[in-house]
């Protein structure tokens, strides 16, 4: 039988900042592994992006790119859209 | 006259949880003094300037070393706002690094600067680059003072 993988979502509990990516990226970078199709990044529970934050999200999306595949973000703050978009990385990631 | 008021002053060693203190007790400050009298957006923009200011602090002017001191305050003139970040280490090319940074596209690292140039009025590293200078102004503040960076010099 063939197995299927499912569409992959990370939904972090605390802030991306310096102090907590490098816990982050091997989390975030097993769930791409793992799955297919657009990857969801829920950002409810987040309320602060560095940029360190900012270039793990990047991997995600280039990781991601080079399988055709998309990251969505959903529950982004006004603040954390309005970041996105003063980086440009409104233009490699789908928001909403 | 000085009619600059203190906010925050705070010194720290440089290590992460002395950073990751500071930071939680600055978002608690901001969001206490600017709530109902300046947008949300304000307490976002000055916190991430100071994590990535101090960030870099850690990083390239402490090394990590805990025997060395990072310098942070904030402070309130009017209608506007000057952050100052300090560190004892080597300072850096701030020419260079800026233009390097703000000229480059969006990569995973190497975003600090596009941050804390986007998110301020105005910035300036002086002393070599040990020191930031950021500014931060409320809707119809400050901009009209044509001696405002002089002021805010002779305040340092």
């Amino acid at each position: 039988m063939q197995m299927s993988i499912s569409s992959g979502s990370w939904s972090p509990k605390s802030d991306l900042v310096a102090a907590t990516v490098a816990q982050a990226k091997p989390e975030l970078r097993d769930l791409v592994v793992s799955s297919a199709g657009e990857f969801l990044v829920n950002l409810s529970e987040v309320s602060m992006i560095d940029s360190k934050g900012l270039g793990l999200l990047i991997a995600a999306v280039n990781s991601l790119d080079l399988e055709g595949r998309k990251l969505r973000v959903i529950g982004a703050s006004d603040d954390l859209v309005e970041l996105f978009k003063m980086m440009r990385l409104d233009r490699h990631l789908t928001i909403g | 006259m000085n009619d600059m008021t203190a906010l925050f002053e705070m010194e720290i060693p440089g290590t992460v949880s002395a950073a990751a203190d500071l930071f939680e007790q600055l978002r608690r400050l901001l969001h206490a003094r600017l709530a109902g009298s300046a947008p949300s957006e304000l307490a976002f923009a000055m916190e991430i300037v100071a994590r990535e200011a101090i960030q870099n602090a850690l990083d390239y002017g402490c090394g990590r070393d805990s025997a060395k001191t990072i310098r942070f305050s904030v402070r309130e003139r009017g209608r506007s706002f000057l952050m100052v970040v300090s560190d004892d280490g080597p300072g850096f090319d701030t020419v260079r690094t800026i233009a390097r940074e703000l000229g480059s596209g969006l990569g995973i690292s190497g975003n600090g600067i596009r941050i804390i140039s986007g998110y301020t009025d105005r910035f300036e590293y002086v002393d070599g680059g040990r020191t930031l200078i950021a500014v931060f102004f409320l809707k119809g503040g400050i901009h009209a003072d044509v001696d405002f960076k002089r002021k805010l010099e002779s305040e340092i």
